[in-house]
């Protein structure tokens, strides 16, 4: 024991030093949302070739998580993407951060796999009623916990108006939980119970917190359909079908009809239906801000672009709020 | 410096690195009173604590009704084979819970092994919680009743056979009452590792939703302020039973001696 | 009458070996007497059930034992440490035997304390009783089920000399009031010479000699049991003062 006590010791110090192999190398930290994933890997290769003194590190979470961590766990961050940039200027100005890039757009398609049921009917004009069937289950993530779970509630409302089909929503999901749209005015509304009262029927739905999660649910068979974005989807490698235009939250050309879409969250944020469009900002206390950056500067150029691309995201021209406050590197955009 | 002093100082440290972030997530708080009074009135998050607990209560119920006869085997029977046996009984220690959960959901799940057969559904349900439960609280039950059959003299359980007693007599009335003091010791373990799982369940069963679940779901959507008091909500409620069947253990076992 | 017969019993217990054990026993004190390590234990917990035999054959009072469990056996069994049920109390410890069967008797229970006179123990815990009444209250949890044979594994090993003394006189007296056949094992030659109406000597697992203790000291037919004993010379004077 005493000859092993400096070894000990030494083994003590040297781990709270840190990683040796990686200590003198810039560690660039990218928070970012989880459908960015697959985009950020490949983005984070080609930064990595290019600055071989940084070492990206990826961290994935859901979008709001993502923020929050910078914004109520105080964890330094030097590049923050989100799946929802509008999250950007509400939860981080003006403290965190002052300027939003768009960069990339998705979509809310029906993915699923060949051995669903039905997998060989379904198509744009009558997913729904496939939804409809008793022994068909499909499943979205938490609209509280993940954006790309209150679009799916917006994409079925949405559906309602387009199809003209007012109990597609009733059917598929007033009557197997506790979520339901309430018309006012011209507006739908869905106001969300806290999560432990949503009450999911779960053998029709099945309700996980992220959208990835539902990645395994129908890999082991328990769902047929989910609600995904578009890229997710392709990313496994998942069939899918394509919404129309109208619903499924692509194009900005249909904003206004979206926008009659609203979902209050059981935290008391609201969220209208607005197209999809993906959100990325330098926080104020970014500790390498000159690779932060050039990091941001490859998402929006047209190599990353093609990344974006080819893996489902269709990129949308890069797009700055408040242009004045971008730092000088990227103002060009 | 001598060996109790640096004994001394290297346990402070580790008992200090435990009580700190507890303590810390107490006094934060404590500035916001409200927000721990409006929880604690919360019907909502009591049913999900009082739900977490019975789903832990079964849990321990089959880590006992299973791993009793098993602890019992490992302890004082020696078969080929049996350091695999007791390897088995720790792997759920070393996965990582996700996996757990992912490769109960490979068995348990509508096209697994069992669940495709069963009559009982377990994907979000309460048997897949419990499942999940078990997984990984089982070996804290089975290793602590282990160490208790262990720790009994065979001889005992020998007169007691010269004494007429068959082996199951002899279980029951004198293996079990000597080792009671470990088999509620390990339930208590197992229940309370149940109640704090939330990596292999949150695969296998969202919903219905457990207390960590509801935790990390506020923390998602709401923030740290609005989970703080759940999760303290929850560490009182656990400490609260822990502390009282300790308390009861403890008696018994001073009223046994006087 | 025979009531214990061992006919050509052998256990292998890793380098140890239990040799072509042939017994046979009355209704008398029987000792085995042997060193430490001769395999004393061994044979004798392979009588009372706990251990099954390799080969070999035994009976009690005509009836075959040899594959019965411990509890089908009627052969009552002290080991050295008396093993009291910590958890019962001195009371209930005796009372064990009969509970289980369901045949709970409280008046049976004191009647038998009275005889071994520890009446007044039966409501304390073991843990707080002195050797010698821990050997009484482990003795009447062994009588009370009416054991066709009594099996004692060095009793007296853990108890200082004056204590032993009175011991051994109560054992005698058990012995001859509730007239049970016992076999006692010890290293003790002394004990072997106050107690035993015959003597088994055992040593590396075998037989080496069977006989009146006597006969033993006089008559050793073999050098090892000659030394064994021989040691103990000092002893043979203060055997023909007791007999």
């Amino acid at each position: 024991m005493e000859k092993l006590l400096p070894i000990i010791i030494c083994l003590v110090i040297s781990c709270c030093m840190g990683d040796v192999q990686t200590a003198e190398k810039v560690k660039l930290k990218v928070l970012h949302a989880g459908s960015l994933t697959e985009p950020m890997k490949e983005l984070e290769k080609i930064f990595e070739e290019r600055n071989p003194e940084v070492d990206v590190q990826l961290e994935a979470a859901g979008s709001a998580k993502t923020i929050r961590k910078v914004t109520e766990l105080d964890r330094e961050a030097d590049v923050v993407a989100s799946a929802d940039y509008s999250l950007i200027p509400h939860m981080m100005y003006p403290k965190y951060a002052n300027w939003t890039i768009r960069f990339a757009s998705n979509q809310i398609v029906i993915a699923y796999l060949d051995d669903s049921k039905y997998s060989n009917e379904i198509n744009q004009d009558n997913w729904y009623e496939i939804l409809r069937r008793g022994d068909v289950k499909f499943g979205f993530s938490n609209p509280n916990d993940d954006p790309c779970g209150y679009r799916s509630q917006m994409v079925i409302q949405l559906a309602e108006l387009y199809y003209n089909d007012s109990s597609i929503y009733d059917d598929l999901v007033a009557s197997n939980s506790n979520l339901k749209f309430v018309e006012k005015d011209g507006n739908y509304i869905l106001e969300m119970p806290e999560s432990e009262n949503i009450n999911p029927n779960t053998e029709k739905l099945m309700i996980r917190s992220m959208e990835v999660e539902l990645i395994y649910g129908i890999e082991e068979g328990e769902i047929d359909y989910y609600f995904i974005y578009r890229s997710v989807a392709k990313q496994h490698n998942h069939k899918f079908v394509e919404l129309p235009d109208e619903i499924d939250l692509s194009n900005e050309s249909f904003s206004d009809k979206y926008s009659k879409i609203k979902v209050i969250l059981a935290n008391g944020k609201e969220v209208s239906a607005k197209p999809i469009i993906y959100g990325i900002t330098i926080p104020k206390n970014a500790p390498n801000k000159e690779y932060a950056e050039k990091f941001v500067k490859l998402v929006v150029s047209k190599e990353g672009r093609e990344v974006f691309e080819k893996l489902g995201q269709p990129p949308v021209k890069a797009f700055a709020d408040f242009p004045e406050n971008l730092p000088e590197s990227l103002k060009d955009i | 410096m001598k060996l109790s002093t640096i004994f001394a100082l290297l346990s402070s440290i580790l008992v200090l690195f435990v009580i700190l972030p507890v303590f810390s997530t107490f006094t934060t708080q404590f500035s916001d009173l409200n927000g721990l009074v409006q929880t604690f009135q919360d019907y909502d998050v009591w049913r999900t604590i009082l739900f977490t607990a019975y789903a832990a209560f079964l849990s321990t119920l089959f880590a006992v009704l299973f791993g009793t006869p098993l602890a019992y085997t490992l302890a004082r029977t020696e078969f080929p084979g049996k350091n695999v046996v007791s390897g088995v009984v720790d792997l759920p220690v070393i996965i990582p819970h996700v996996v757990a959960g992912i490769a109960l959901l490979s068995v348990f799940g509508s096209k697994g092994m069992i669940g495709s057969i069963s009559p009982v559904k377990f994907v979000d349900a309460l048997p897949g919680i419990v499942v999940a439960m078990l997984f990984v609280s089982a070996p804290f039950y089975i290793n602590t009743a282990r160490e208790g059959f262990q720790s009994i003299n065979p001889r005992f359980e020998q007169v007691a056979r010269t004494l007429g007693a068959t082996q199951f007599k002899v279980f029951f009335t004198v293996t079990i009452p000597l080792t009671w003091r470990h088999i509620a010791a390990g339930a208590l373990m197992s229940w309370a590792r149940a109640i704090s799982e939330f990596g292999a369940i949150v695969i296998i069963a969202y919903y219905p939703m457990v207390a960590s679940t509801l935790i990390y779901d506020r923390f998602l959507n709401s923030g740290l302020q609005a989970s703080r008091p759940i999760s303290i909500l929850l560490i009182l409620f656990s400490l609260s039973v822990f502390i009282t069947i300790r308390v009861l253990l403890w008696n018994g076992r001073k009223n046994e001696s006087s | 009458m025979k009531v214990l017969e061992l006919q050509q019993v052998s256990k292998r217990l890793g380098k140890f070996t239990l040799q072509d054990i042939s017994l046979s026993i009355g209704k008398e004190y029987f000792i085995l007497l042997g060193p430490t390590g001769a395999g004393k234990s061994v044979l004798i917990e392979i009588i009372a059930g706990i251990i099954t035999p390799d080969t070999g054959s035994i009976s009690l009072n005509g009836r075959e034992i040899t594959g019965l469990p411990p509890e089908k056996r009627h052969i009552g069994f002290l080991p050295q440490d008396y093993a009291l049920f910590p958890h019962l109390s001195v009371m209930k410890n005796i009372e064990y035997g009969l509970r289980i069967k369901g045949k709970k008797n409280k008046f049976e229970v004191i009647e038998i304390s009275k005889k071994l006179g520890i009446e007044h123990l039966l409501e304390r815990h073991p843990e707080n009783l002195s050797g010698g009444e821990k050997q009484r209250v482990a003795l009447a949890r062994a009588l009370i089920v009416q054991p066709e044979l009594l099996l004692l594994d060095e009793p007296l090993s853990a108890v200082d000399l004056k204590t032993k003394e009175k011991l051994m006189e109560e054992l005698k007296r058990v012995h001859r009031e509730f007239d049970v056949p016992v076999v006692h094992v010890t290293h003790s030659f002394l004990e072997a010479g106050i107690l035993a109406d015959r003597v088994a000597v055992i040593m590396e697992g075998k037989i080496m000699q069977i006989g009146k203790i006597r006969e033993l000291l006089s008559d050793a037919t073999s050098r090892e049991v000659a030394e064994f004993v021989g040691v103990k010379d000092l002893f043979v004077e203060l055997i023909s003062q007791l007999e």
